[in-house]
């Protein structure tokens, strides 16, 4: 039997027909209509912050950017366009020359965001901006999903608990899981438990060894599974409630005692894989620190996994439980608690014939404004003050977005994986207290400018004008 | 400045990172039971749904045909198996199994598209035991995408009573998960025409006669609302433009659609549809009916969107509002309701040789059951009674549900086409009993036993084990 085997993952070239087949008629038909020069200016930003989040972190600029970069179309796209009358042929000539020539400014990558702040504003030919709407809206949306829900454990275990989020299971598919990692390695978790993802990402590995269930399970007893595991990575973290924890624990201290004896490192960690509720997880640490610190093993630490997420993470610390690392998978890569961030990209403006229109959608709880926009960022002692969102002409504030692309061409550095994490950090010293609980008690102050305010007004009235 | 070399080429999941794309522990694992000489040992994994998502009375199985095209093709580079070594977690022993590797094993799986129950086996590998570990991540990043997808799609084709729901893949956790959104959405019996790609990718046929939609940017980019209708009908007169009449005041969008459908209709062409995407959907969309109708507009569709969720269309339905397509995206592509499986994978036996050890986890609410298990459904009157989870080969009835995929490495299965899996979801469906294809979560779920001999085999391994 002949397979297809290479449809079952997102390729790049599925990337630039990945969206609707009324976006690309509709650009045809602005070319048609003699508006292939007409400039635009379209806003990528969230509608509406997740009922449990109280701020966003910004993740997939890296991604938008080289993917602006290096839009175009083969051949057989566009002749696949023309031949299924989804375009019109004055544009083919354009497609197949396609290369964004347009300007681009965003926030850093690893900002703290609100709601309605563009992360991102794209000005170029109107009918070109068009065709990456879905691209924009989806890398935006999977990498911010994953690293602000990460970053709530990360300020939820206060410095007091490791945790080690990097568990890329469970995802919605295998690219999620990837960029899950990525936003995990950007927030200071261990890299080391897939190399795969170390490879694509050209990142430093951590090598680390653990006698998992099943590892144990193919030995006869225990004990042998961690004799076996002793001799060959002595350093590796054991579980303990493969059959039972209290025999568990146990095995475990005999084998770490002949290891000192053979003057060999003991195991790095005792794993606790399994609880009833975080009462049980708790009250088991604390039996099995109790007893390893009685065997002289003070040096091996506590790890636990099981569901856990930033609540429990909350509650550990405010126990003052006596764990050192937690593992974090399925509720982080597929967040329950949050799944969906309503991203959109709304054109704020265009420039015809050298007149400016400002644009507005004015449906009923779900405006955009219109005009050239910047946010500005207020701070009072070093820690975040409120957020305008402003013309560019305004300055109440510091400004967040910044030239990335010009005319086409990049214009800055692009960050490594490890400047991202550094400057997330900076950015996250600068956070209120309030905002880095894991319940939302507070909402930050993010307003409109005056300036903004007018010309959505002037929009309303032109709008309004037109249909008397 | 050119993009720097360290930023990837991509930032997709390809065939490239597939082998590497699994836990540490496993490659080093490997390598010691390698060491220990225990790498002829044949060891036969499960995996299970451990629980039902909380929001869901069944689940639908998804993912087969990935699994038996990538595992069919399982190779390790030199220059993977080089990144392993860098490492440290592998030695030669290990590098060297990895250098000629090739699927040996066996699989049993239930047919994509089966509706299946919490703690069933739904795929079943016997392989040697190194080899049974190398799939781990790759099979609980693979199966629960396409699942929980088919399993929240599923739901709003119910509650449309045979009203056609439409969708793409926007706003999902990214874009491997759109395109597997659509393939499933497809095979629930979603209307899935929108997104090109994953047409072409799955070769799934681009449906004729539907209409295009101006979209709030076609719009902004005109004057006025009227010069942008006019734009667009006039490229798509007959019956192929559905026009959103709330960019700036659904009144008076919903005016300036009846004229253009009027005249359009003079001419004699015709509007297809209007979109109605905010505000409160039964009042708007009972309004705009009535105004339709009233200008003699009676074939143009309503098109409701906004964050639409089998729950809303439920309430549509009840309402009676006059919705011709249901558009949901945001709420099912990232399943919002419920966007996590609790997937595992575990060991129920180990053979050497004749010897066999049959291993279980004891932990409550986590238990894995022992042993070369099947599931047998029974059906009655056309309707599914109850499932069993029996030992492979026992003395049972009812129609088994894992078939051979393939037997010592050779593929011994024909992937069906994606329409039949279809047909298959549909015609399971409608043998669902009724009370599991309501949304509520029903106090009652779906029975699955264990039979007599596994139960005893349980108990056998429960007493040896204290």
């Amino acid at each position: 039997m002949k397979l297809d085997t290479s449809k079952h993952f997102f390729l790049p070239e599925d990337q630039h027909l990945f969206d609707y087949d009324y976006i690309f008629s509709a650009s045809a038909m602005w070319v048609d209509l003699g508006m292939e020069d007409v400039e635009a200016t379209f806003d990528l930003f969230v509608r509406d912050l997740p009922k449990r989040r109280n701020f966003l972190l910004l993740n997939g600029l890296e991604e938008m950017i080289s993917g602006i970069l290096d839009w175009s179309f083969t051949d057989e796209e566009v002749d696949f366009l023309l031949s299924r009358k989804i375009i019109t042929p004055k544009i083919v000539p354009l497609l197949r020359k396609f290369k964004f020539v347009g300007d681009v400014m965003a926030m850093p990558e690893g900002s703290i965001f609100f709601a309605q702040e563009p992360v991102l504003r794209i000005t170029g030919k109107l009918w070109e901006i068009n065709l990456m709407t879905f691209f924009l809206m989806n890398a935006l949306s999977s990498n911010t999903i994953f690293s602000s829900k990460i970053v709530r454990s990360f300020l939820a275990a206060r410095n007091k608990i490791y945790v080690a989020t990097c568990s890329p299971v469970r995802g919605h598919a295998h690219e999620a899981a990837l960029k899950f990692g990525r936003s995990a390695y950007i927030l200071g978790s261990a890299s080391g438990m897939v190399p795969g993802f170390a490879r694509k990402y050209n990142i430093p590995y951590e090598s680390k060894a653990r006698a998992f269930h099943a590892f144990i399970k193919s030995f006869s007893t225990e004990i042998e599974a961690l004799r076996a595991c002793a001799s060959i990575f002595p350093n590796s973290s054991v579980m303990v409630d493969t059959y039972d924890t209290n025999q568990g624990i146990e095995n475990i201290i005999t084998v770490c005692k002949e290891q000192k004896t053979k003057k060999l490192p003991v195991f790095s960690a005792v794993f606790i894989d399994s609880g009833k509720n975080l009462k049980a997880f708790i009250n088991q640490a604390k039996m099995i620190r109790r007893k390893l610190d009685q065997n002289g093993l003070k040096e091996v630490q506590i790890t636990v996994a099981g569901n856990f997420e930033e609540y429990k993470i909350d509650q550990l610390v405010k126990k003052k439980a006596p764990i050192d690392k937690v593992i974090m998978g399925t509720e982080l890569v597929a967040p329950s608690d949050d799944p969906k961030v309503e991203v959109v990209l709304k054109m704020a403006q265009f420039v015809k014939n050298g007149e400016v229109h400002s644009t507005a959608k004015l449906a009923t709880g779900k405006v955009s404004y219109p005009g050239l926009k910047q946010v500005f960022r207020k701070y009072k002692n070093g820690i975040m003050d409120g957020d305008t969102i402003g013309l560019e002409v305004e300055r109440p504030g510091t400004p967040l977005l910044i030239d990335y692309i010009k005319s086409g061409k990049l214009v800055r550095e692009m960050p490594t994986l490890d400047q991202i994490k550094e400057f997330t950090f900076a950015q996250l010293e600068t956070l209120p207290e309030m905002l880095k609980r894991v319940d939302k008690e507070f909402n930050y102050d993010v307003k409109f400018s005056d300036g903004l305010d007018q010309l959505l007004a002037e929009a309303r009235r032109v709008h309004q004008s037109k249909h008397l | 400045m050119d993009i720097p070399s360290y930023i990837p080429a991509d930032h997709f999941f390809t065939d490239e990172d597939l082998p590497l794309f699994e836990v540490t522990a496993t490659f080093a694992y490997c390598q010691v039971l390698l060491k220990e000489n225990k790498g002829h040992e044949i060891a036969t994994f499960d995996l299970t749904v451990r629980d039902l998502p909380k929001n869901r009375n069944f689940m639908i199985f998804g993912g087969l045909e990935e699994i038996v095209c990538k595992i069919k093709n399982w190779r390790f580079s030199s220059e993977q198996i080089d990144v392993l070594k860098k490492t440290g977690l592998i030695g030669s022993e290990m590098a060297e199994y990895l250098s000629d590797y090739k699927f040996s094993g066996s699989i049993e799986a239930m047919p994509e598209g089966t509706v299946f129950f919490p703690g069933e086996p739904i795929l079943r590998l016997t392989a040697p035991i190194v080899e049974a570990n190398l799939f781990y991540v790759f099979f609980v990043n693979c199966v629960p995408s396409y699942t929980i997808f088919m399993s929240k799609a599923i739901r709003s084709v119910i509650a449309a009573e045979g009203k056609t729901v439409v969708s793409n893949g926007g706003r999902a956790l990214g874009f491997e998960a759109g395109a597997k959104y659509v393939r499933s959405a497809y095979l629930t019996g979603i209307s899935t025409r929108l997104q090109l790609s994953p047409l072409l990718k799955y070769k799934i046929d681009m449906p004729k006669g539907l209409f295009k939609t101006t979209f709030h940017a076609f719009i902004k980019a005109f004057p006025t609302e009227m010069e942008a209708f006019k734009a667009f009908v006039k490229e798509y007169p007959d019956h192929e433009a559905g026009l959103m009449i709330d960019t700036y005041d659904i009144v008076q969008g919903l005016k300036n659609a009846i004229e253009i459908g009027i005249e359009l209709k003079k001419n004699g062409k015709g509007l297809a549809a209007i979109f109605i995407d905010s505000g409160d959907l039964v009042r708007n969309s009972k309004h705009a009916r009535k105004c339709l109708d009233k200008a003699g507009l009676t074939d143009v569709k309503i098109v409701i969107a906004s964050n639409i969720d089998e729950w809303k269309i439920a309430k549509l339905i009840r309402a009676k509002a006059p919705v011709d397509f249901f558009m949901a995206i945001t709420e099912l592509t990232t399943v919002a309701d419920d966007p996590k499986l609790e997937i595992v994978y575990k060991m129920a036996e180990l053979r050497d040789g004749e010897k066999v050890r049959y291993t279980m986890k004891h932990t409550p609410g986590k238990r894995s059951l022992p042993g070369r298990k099947q599931v047998y459904r029974f059906i009655e009157k056309n309707v599914y009674t109850k499932d069993v989870i029996g030992l492979d080969g026992g003395k049972n009835t009812g129609q088994p549900l894992l078939v051979p995929i393939f037997e010592k490495g050779k593929l011994v299965y024909t992937l069906p086409k994606l329409d039949y899996i279809k047909e298959y979801i549909e015609d399971q469906v409608a043998k669902l009993p009724e009370q599991y294809k309501k949304l509520t979560v029903q106090r009652h779920p779906y029975k699955v036993d264990l039979s007599a001999e596994l139960s005893e085999l349980v108990y056998y391994c429960n007493k040896s084990s204290h």
